[in-house]
């Protein structure tokens, strides 16, 4: 059975691409408005609170939300619950507090990039810092940008039984005409977009499935008729519990996240932002969680599902309820998902490039004129994506192995870092370094050799540790 | 059942509530 059946039909297909083709003509439109290198990378810093909400929001979930925590709840029931709680309320908060002050240092910086930030924070002259972080940041997001484009393509090579190689050129080819056009702007709208195609996927999906299935308690009955610990979230282990929440600890790491709010025209206006993203933040995860819940009651053995594989409860319930125009938008919603992420991280993976390396390490700095360092910004986006594209076909086994530590390693070593950096006026350089080296080192070890023995996620020792870190590293090197 | 009705219906409603509390506490130019 191939799970993409259903875009066959021509107009489930047409609205498929169009979903695909759309965020090009915003490319066109956001063309105007790309002035300098600050419009490219971080929106001239005048973006909207509904767009800076909603695109961090969508940056931050992947097709891991869509398909990945449906999954989970199909194989674990309302426990699943608590994989999102503790990313919502880390990035609620996050919004507030870490986004607005970043947001007010980095004008008063005039800091383009996180690694611009830690910099001027720190009076970095020989800069340690921006050479780290910037190596951290070219391994983990190029190869993050990489797996999403791998997942994408996948998918798409499926959907459309076209060669992997034709639908992996084609999501870059797509990808990256929109980001040359319209740079951050371009891909923050794009994300409202998708936000607004994931509406069909995530919210009417679920409520249309929950009607069908004769309501909330119906749902509940069915559920605990197949097995009781379905419907008791607490089933799970207290480690398996913290672990899920522990994944909220990555947000304030991700560059990808952290520059949303670097882009709003004002900082307080991060306040409603925070409320608007939560809100939406819910909606799309709850959806996600209440989707495998209808999956597990509708298709209770896993066995009848394709591959035997719980992550693709999304496609096949959309197909079994959906006419052709809805379940285009439905399928275009997963792409939407990994597009979104894609793109923001590979705008980090180029500002790091052209910003932080190029300007700041090798040029030391100098003078160059605005119109070139925005052509320049251009021509990096472009060769950052072909780096990816050619990671994603060439060394498949490597981006995935990165990628295990990407939501964790960026989490340790900027998260505790950021964090630090924007509270505690004691922090150093050193503690930085020792605070980003730690997070990295600790992830991977922990990653490799004792979560499984220890059924601990990477993310909890790998953040105390790095937090150590900044506060001995910062108390053993000369006050600032 | 009062748990899975707990994290499935009111959770989410108490997260929201509690942006909108953060919102009304934060205040402008505070907190940050």
């Amino acid at each position: 059975m191939n799970i993409y059946d259903k875009l066959t039909d021509p107009l489930a297909f047409s609205i498929f691409l169009l979903t695909l083709f759309l965020p090009v003509f915003v490319g066109l439109f956001t063309l105007r408005r790309m002035r300098s290198q600050s419009d490219f990378f971080i929106g001239g810093r005048a973006m909207d609170r509904f767009v800076v909400a909603l695109s961090a929001v969508s940056s931050g979930r992947s097709s891991w939300l869509v398909l990945g925590v449906s999954g989970m709840a199909f194989t674990r029931g309302a426990g699943a619950v608590w994989a999102v709680v503790g990313y919502i309320t880390a990035e609620m908060f996050q919004f507030i507090y870490i986004g607005r002050k970043l947001r007010r240092e980095t004008e008063a910086f005039g800091s383009l990039t996180l690694l611009d930030y830690f910099e001027s924070r720190f009076q970095d002259r020989r800069q340690l810092i921006r050479i780290t972080g910037a190596v951290i940041i070219a391994i983990f997001i190029t190869a993050y940008v990489a797996a999403q484009f791998v997942g994408g393509a996948k998918a798409l090579s499926t959907a459309l039984d076209i060669p992997v190689l034709l639908a992996l050129a084609a999501s870059g080819v797509l990808v990256l005409v929109y980001m040359v056009l319209g740079g951050y702007i371009a891909v923050a709208y794009n994300d409202v977009i998708r936000a607004v195609i994931l509406i069909v996927g995530l919210v009417i999906f679920p409520v249309y499935g929950l009607i069908r299935i004769g309501g909330f308690p119906a749902l509940l009955h069915t559920l605990s008729r197949l097995d009781p610990a379905l419907i008791d979230p607490f089933s799970l282990s207290v480690g398996v519990i913290l672990g899920f929440l522990g994944i909220g600890l990555g947000s304030p790491g991700q560059p990808h996240i952290v520059v949303r709010y670097m882009s709003i025209d004002d900082p307080d206006k991060l306040r409603f932002a925070a409320v608007i993203g939560t809100f939406w933040n819910v909606v799309i995860s709850w959806g996600a969680v209440f989707i495998g819940l209808m999956g597990r009651a509708l298709i209770p053995d896993v066995e009848s599902l394709p591959a035997a594989d719980p992550e693709v409860i999304y496609l096949v319930l959309s197909s079994e309820f959906f006419g052709p125009a809805l379940y285009g938008l439905i399928i275009g919603g997963i792409f939407a998902a990994i597009l979104s992420t894609a793109d923001s991280q590979l705008l980090v993976v180029a500002s790091t490039f052209v910003c932080d390396i190029y300007e700041k390490i090798i040029k030391k700095g100098a003078a160059i004129p605005e119109d070139r360092r925005l052509r320049l910004s251009r021509v990096v986006v472009v060769l950052s994506g072909i780096l990816a594209l050619v990671m994603a076909y060439l060394a498949q086994d490597l981006i995935f192995w990165l990628v295990l530590f990407a939501w964790g390693g960026l989490g340790a070593a900027f998260g505790t870092t950021l964090i630090f950096a924007l509270y505690w006026k004691r922090t150093t350089i050193a503690g930085v370094l020792a605070g980003m080296i730690t997070g990295t080192l600790v992830i991977i070890f922990w990653k490799l050799y004792l979560s499984q023995p220890t059924e601990i996620y990477e993310l909890i020792p790998g953040f105390i540790c790095a937090s150590l870190a900044v506060v001995i590293g910062s108390l053993v090197s000369r006050k600032p | 059942m009062f748990s899975a009705f707990f994290v499935l219906l009111v959770l989410p409603l108490v997260i929201i509530l509690v942006s909108l509390l953060l919102y009304r506490l934060s205040g402008r130019n505070r907190g940050g």
